[in-house]
This record gives C-alpha cells, sequence and structure tokens, in this order.
C-alpha cells in the first residue's frame, strides 16, 4: 500500500518533468508562422525605386519575400551578400522583393548604396501593413514562396548559405 | 458534499470543497465576463488592442505599445470595427498571421481549467495519502505526527466523500468549460485574409473605374481627361496585359495630344516595366525631341541602357546626365544607386 504510493511520485514527476525538460530546449524566437501552406498575402504599393510593386505582377515564378531595415545590423548586412549572390545565380529562376520595415526610404537607399543593390524591388511598406499581413516580428525575416504562390518556409534571423539552398529547394525545386 | 461528516468533523475535507467551488465559481465569473462586449466602439477597439502581443516589443499588449507595428495594429482593428466585424473576427485575422503567439490570453476555457484539474488532482492525491496513513496507524489518536495530527486526519466516509467531491468539482469544471462559447473562433477556413481581401477590393474598383471610363470614352473619343485616367488605372494593374492597353491608351492619347510630354513619359514607363526596351528606346526618343531639356530623358535613357542592355558606360552617361539637370529630383537616390552598380560592374570587369 505504502509502497504502491510512493509509486505516484515518478509517476507524476516524470512526466512532468519530461515536458518542462522539452520545453527547455526549444528556442522560443522559432514561433511557427500559420502563413506556411497558405497563400502569400498580397501586396501592392510604392517602391524604393518609384515605381508601383504589386504582388500580383509576380505570379507564376517562386518568390522570396526579405523583410529589412537599414537599422538592422548586423543581422541584415551579414545576410545582405547571401540575397545578392541568390539573385545573381538564381535571379532567373526566383524574384527576390524587399520589403522595409519600419525604416526610412533615404536610409534604405543609402544601405543600398553602401551594401550593393541587387537589382530587385524593395517595397517602402510605410505603414507597416504588408509585415503585419505576413506576421513578422522583426527584421530580418525572409518567406520563400512557390510558383503557385503558396508559403512554404519562413526564416527568423539572417539567412545563411546554408539556408538559402535548403529553401530554395524548397520552391525551386532540384530542377535547377 | 460541503456539509460536515455527521459526528466527526472534517475539516481538511470541507476546506477543500469549499476552496474548490469558489475557485470555480471565480473562474466561471471571470470566463462569462470576458464574453460581454464593451459599449462603445472605442472601448470595445481597446479591449481587442488588450488582449493582442505587440509583435515587435516584449511582454507589451498592443493597446500599451509604443511601436509602429502596434500603432498599425489598432489603425486595423479600429477599420474593421467600422466595417462592422465582430472582435472575434478582428482577433482571428490577427491569429491567421501570427498564430496564437499573438494572443495574450491562450484561446478556449480548457487552457484555464488544466491547473484546475491539477489542483483537483493533487487534492485527490492528497486526501488518498492522508487515507491511507489513518489507515495505517493502529491507533488513530496516536500522536504519531504531533500535536493536532488527529484534525488534519480523516475518517473514511469524510475522505470518501472528499474524493467523490473533488471529483464532482472536476466534472462540473468542465462541464462550464464546455458549455461556455469559446473565447475566440480560431477555425482557420472561416478567417479572413485581410490584405488579400483590400487587394482584391481594390482590384475590383480598379476594374470598375476602368468600365466606367470605357463608356464614357466609348461616346466621346477625344475625351482626353478620361483616358489619360484610363492609362493610369491600366498602369497601376497587375499584368502585362494592363500594361499593352495602358501603352495602346496613351498612343491614343499622343495621338490626340502630340505634344504633352507626361504622355510619353507615362508610355515609357509601361514599356520598362514591361521590359519593351526597343519601344522604351523609341519612346524616349520622341520625349527627346519635344522636350530636350526634360531631366525625364537621360533617366529614361540610363534606365533602358542599364536595365534593359546591360550597357554601364551609357548608362553611366545618362544617370551623370540626369544628376546634373536635376539634383533635387525624388529619383536622385535611386539614380546614386544605379549608377553605382553600373560603375561597380565597369569595375569588375576590368
Amino acid at each position: 500500500m505504502r509502497a504502491a504510493r510512493w509509486l505516484l511520485v515518478p509517476l507524476l514527476a516524470i512526466p512532468l518533468g519530461w515536458v518542462l525538460f522539452t520545453g527547455l530546449g526549444r528556442d522560443p524566437a522559432e514561433i511557427p508562422s500559420p502563413l506556411i501552406g497558405k497563400p502569400m498575402p498580397a501586396f501592392s504599393g510604392a517602391s524604393l525605386d518609384g515605381q508601383t510593386l504589386n504582388s500580383s505582377t509576380l505570379a507564376g515564378v517562386p518568390i522570396i519575400v526579405n523583410f529589412w531595415a537599414s537599422w538592422c545590423i548586423p543581422a541584415c548586412v551579414d545576410e545582405h551578400p547571401i540575397l545578392m549572390e541568390t539573385a545573381a545565380s538564381y535571379g532567373d529562376q526566383v524574384q527576390l522583393v524587399g520589403i522595409l520595415y519600419d525604416d526610412l526610404p533615404t536610409d534604405a537607399r543609402e544601405f543600398l548604396i553602401r551594401y550593393g543593390d541587387g537589382g530587385w524591388p524593395h517595397l517602402i511598406d510605410e505603414s507597416g501593413a504588408v509585415a503585419l499581413a505576413f506576421g513578422v516580428l522583426g527584421p530580418p525575416e525572409t518567406f520563400f514562396v512557390d510558383a503557385e504562390g503558396i508559403v512554404r518556409a519562413k526564416h527568423y534571423g539572417p539567412l545563411t548559405t546554408e539556408d538559402m539552398e535548403r529553401y530554395l529547394n524548397l520552391v525551386v525545386g532540384e530542377a535547377r | 458534499m460541503s456539509e460536515p461528516a455527521a459526528g466527526r468533523r472534517a475539516p481538511v475535507g470541507l476546506f477543500l470543497a469549499v476552496l474548490l467551488v469558489a475557485v470555480a465559481l471565480v473562474i466561471a465569473g471571470a470566463l462569462l465576463l470576458r464574453t460581454t462586449e464593451p459599449a462603445t466602439q472605442d472601448e470595445q477597439a481597446r479591449a481587442i488592442a488588450a488582449e493582442l502581443r505587440c509583435p515587435d516589443c516584449a511582454g507589451l499588449s498592443v493597446a500599451d505599445s509604443p511601436t509602429g507595428a502596434a500603432a498599425e495594429i489598432r489603425r486595423q482593428i479600429d477599420e474593421q470595427l467600422a466595417a462592422g466585424k465582430t472582435a472575434e473576427q478582428i482577433t482571428a485575422s490577427f491569429v491567421t498571421r501570427y498564430g496564437d503567439w499573438i494572443l495574450l490570453t491562450p484561446p478556449g476555457a480548457v487552457t484555464w481549467l488544466v491547473p484546475l484539474a491539477a489542483t483537483a488532482l493533487g487534492a485527490a492525491i492528497l486526501a488518498w495519502w492522508r487515507l491511507g496513513r489513518g489507515m495505517a496507524a493502529t491507533e488513530p489518536l496516536a500522536a504519531v505526527d504531533g500535536p493536532g495530527a488527529d484534525d488534519v486526519r480523516l475518517s473514511k466516509p469524510a475522505a470518501r466523500r472528499l474524493a467523490v467531491g473533488a471529483a464532482a468539482t472536476l466534472v462540473a469544471l468542465l462541464g462550464i468549460g464546455f458549455l461556455l462559447p469559446e473565447p475566440f473562433s480560431l477555425a482557420a477556413e472561416t478567417v479572413v485574409n485581410q490584405p488579400l481581401a483590400e487587394a482584391q477590393a481594390a482590384e475590383a474598383a480598379r476594374l470598375a473605374e476602368i468600365e466606367r471610363l470605357l463608356a464614357i470614352i466609348a461616346a466621346d473619343p477625344s475625351d482626353i481627361a478620361s483616358l489619360s485616367n484610363l492609362a493610369d488605372a491600366y498602369l497601376a494593374g497587375p499584368s502585362a496585359e494592363d500594361l499593352q492597353r495602358a501603352a495602346l491608351t496613351l498612343l491614343a492619347l499622343i495621338g490626340l495630344e502630340p505634344d504633352e510630354p507626361d504622355h510619353y513619359a507615362r508610355i515609357i514607363s509601361a514599356y520598362i516595366r514591361a521590359a519593351d526596351w526597343t519601344d522604351a528606346a523609341a519612346a524616349t526618343d520622341a520625349l527627346a525631341e519635344l522636350a530636350p531639356d526634360s531631366p525625364d530623358v537621360p533617366f529614361f535613357r540610363g534606365l533602358i541602357a542599364w536595365r534593359g542592355y546591360g550597357d554601364a558606360a551609357t548608362a553611366i552617361e545618362a544617370f551623370d546626365a540626369f544628376l546634373a539637370m536635376a539634383p533635387d529630383d525624388p529619383r536622385v537616390p535611386m539614380i546614386r544607386a544605379l549608377r553605382q552598380q553600373a560603375a561597380t560592374s565597369v569595375e569588375e570587369v576590368r
């Protein structure tokens, strides 16, 4: 009887400990995006080069949507060459789109002059409505959208070359 | 279950039972209060914002946060309230983008019942424990647990009553939880993708405007203002077909007003956007004849040379001409950036 009661302690403590311990292993910054598997939110507005950028013109090709800001240092600076590299190597298979996050167009242009302009368009998103539509928490955040317009992946923080390879395989496929 | 055991008192059982019922009432009351609608729209907006986590700051609600993202969420809440959306629909529109993460209070009554269920379970285990100890002791009043221990120890019927009471409370709580309306209905299929809906509405408005203008132009093909608006409506469109129609409309406008540089500027941007570099170059030549001093001429020449033909030398020359002609133009930073790009590419070739 007494032994049965003491058995209760591990019976309760082990599952509880397991729940708490596995919780520790999770990165609190990794919040799963509910957008994965869903159509990309539509956006349209002024871009840095003075044109109008409308997401519906991008249909039919995989899209990389990169939220960034000139003040996002060093993360946005770190990943910039990787984006440039992607634009140069896979520009014919994937469309890059930058979206400014809480940034001034003049500062953003300065950033591009300083760190290089890969030629892809950048939406200004002054009100932040587009960032909100994508559920962005803070730059840099990058969404990978396939040719059908479905969001396949979301990356928090600066991209590495390996990340980019992995995500490109997801939206462009091994065919490239 | 809350009545004291006849003959022998069971203070702990009584205490636990009363405590459980009290906690159940408080929780039920809180859950009921949560579903009452605030009176004015401002109060309603504030209530919704207070339940949402600010996306770019730690631990503040949207109602209390000064960031741009929070301001935009508050604006969208106001907008959706004005459009007649319910609080549930508005909250759900943010959950579709950020997930349950954005909710400061977790959805569903079940979450709130878990700690209570755990408490009830704990009380039941404790009761079983004490009951077992009581039975194990040969002399119930033996002072093995120090003074007053007999008060804590339960008689067998009292312990049974306590266990039944705890189980009944748990069932009642679960019942309350399931009977209460879910604070938020989060079925993914029913929520609105707000920006997409907005974009679709804007597109529908654009198409309606085109219909309207086409009707006016059908009646009077030389209505310059309507043709100009039609060209703008096509230029705002998403497809290559829109750009083609914009170009056709602008050609008609140029036919009517061959000396208006603005028509040329617009047709050139349409051609550039459609990557039709030959026509863009031809239209730029026409603009150059018409307005040789316009900074638009080197602007477009440079863009076409660089974007269209990758001709860095010509592009740099044109960009420099533009920068000299219009140092205060809003397009200066863009041209500077492009010039830098072109210059870098020249260096790379060397």
